[in-house]
């Protein structure tokens, strides 16, 4: 074999991919460690035949969910994480049993709000003080006092104007995270590094904009991780 | 584009939706279902090496928050799954010691008094890759020399190394490394004299 300058592994991918004439295809083909790497990619993409290894994995999917939309956001659908996968979050109201339909009628619906609203505030006020003790060093990416919501104030077009306070630390953007009436996250909208956001009535939520509340939440950033979030703040429309 | 199409898309196309709104809420769908599609590969890789739930769980979270940070970067010259292996590859060699390229049970030796390295003992402490692979395209056969550089290269477990190269005999790919390694030493050992 010819003294070959093996590609590194990254590239190897890409060679993989040239017609099998190729030199450097012909090399993969003749070194141990070049085809080895292959041969492991082989094994990457395979499903296994371990008894542990799936019931490992399927012990760990909901784990592995969570981590990865804590860490990005979470996909539309949550359906590719084999037989342990949660539901999707999001089902259409179609799917739903008739008590549940009942239980969430229209005319239901503001007692709902206010019980979310009382719930999340309890939880708010319960977690701060349990928490965060005088002289206590914040936690990246945990709730920042600092960061407080100012009342959003809904402009005449019905526009809403959301204002926080700035994180104590610094940082290169905020992110708006809403939440439906039951908690789900519905959308991230980047902010950039103001403090302030203006969102049309068309850019919120059909569910707010059908008269539903909503909650959210304020992100500081620094280049993709939050490092600080501020507490969660309700936001509804106003009855004309 | 509507949000049920996400799930129907190709990686490529999810990759690309990821790079028009690398930092919005479309760019973050696309990556987190392309995500969601290869974090159960990378957690059954992180398994084949340690061979435990919980620390295969620490190292596949920990190969997918790397290739997160890294998105931005790919290059899109290799398809991103190829991308992923390299990254949860190089994350699994570093949670595992290298066995060694001569010895089977290297950590039985630990114990014993010191003696005058032989010829083997040296080559190993060269750590000299590229010798290796010479030595090994000189006495070896295809698959011996295969599963050797599996083993000692990649460190892969000598159940992924037969399945890897698809052997069926009762002994697996363990008899081919004790035969690999015994003629390794026997060409060391002619070399010296």
């Amino acid at each position: 074999m010819k003294p070959v300058t093996c590609p590194d592994e990254a590239a190897l991918g890409e060679i993989l991919d040239l017609p099998a004439h190729d030199p450097r295809r012909q090399h993969v083909e003749e070194c141990p460690r070049c085809r080895s790497l292959v041969l492991a990619h082989g094994l990457f993409e395979e499903p296994p035949q371990d008894g542990d290894a799936e019931r490992a994995a399927d012990q760990v999917t909901a784990r592995l969910d969570a981590f990865r939309e804590d860490m990005i956001g979470p996909a539309v659908a949550r359906k590719t994480s084999g037989p342990a996968a949660e539901p999707p979050l999001a089902r259409s109201a179609g799917g739903r049993p008739w008590w549940w339909r009942r239980l969430f009628a229209a005319p239901l619906r503001p007692a709902w709000a206010l019980a979310a609203v009382t719930v999340v505030s309890v939880i708010v006020v319960v977690g701060i003080r349990q928490s965060r003790r005088p002289g206590e060093i914040l936690v990246r990416g945990t709730l920042d006092r600092a960061m407080g919501l100012v009342a959003p104030e809904i402009l005449a077009d019905g526009a809403v104007r959301l204002v926080w306070r700035a994180a104590a630390e610094p940082v290169d953007g905020y992110e708006l995270v809403l939440f439906s009436p039951r908690l789900e996250p519905l959308e991230r909208i980047p902010s950039g590094p103001d403090t302030s956001l203006t969102l049309a009535i068309e850019r919120l939520p059909a569910p707010y904009r059908a008269g539903e509340p909503l909650f959210y939440r304020v992100d500081a950033l620094v280049g993709r991780d939050v490092v600080a979030q501020s507490q969660t703040g309700s936001l509804q429309k106003p009855q004309r | 584009m509507k949000p049920d199409h996400w799930t129907e898309l190709e990686d490529g196309a999810l990759i690309d939706a990821f790079f028009s709104d690398p930092e919005g809420t479309s760019g973050r769908r696309a990556a987190s279902e392309l995500f969601g599609r290869y974090q159960r590969k990378v957690y059954l890789w992180c398994y084949r090496y340690v061979r435990d739930r919980e620390r295969a769980l620490e190292l596949a979270q920990d190969a997918l928050a790397r290739a997160w940070r890294a998105l931005p970067t790919f290059a899109r010259r290799s398809k991103f799954s190829w991308w992923l292996f390299v990254i949860a590859r190089n994350v699994s060699l570093n949670a595992v010691a290298a066995p060694s390229l001569l010895r089977e049970d290297a950590a039985l030796l630990d114990g014993l008094p010191a003696t005058a390295p032989g010829p083997a003992e040296r080559f190993e402490q060269e750590q000299d890759w590229e010798a290796a692979r010479r030595l090994m395209l000189d006495h070896l056969d295809d698959q011996e020399r295969m599963a050797l550089w599996l083993c000692c290269h990649e460190r892969m477990p000598v159940d992924g190394i037969t399945r890897a190269l698809g052997l069926t005999n009762a002994t697996g790919a363990r008899g081919l490394l004790q035969r690999a390694r015994r003629k390794l030493r026997a060409a060391l050992e002619a070399r010296e004299e």
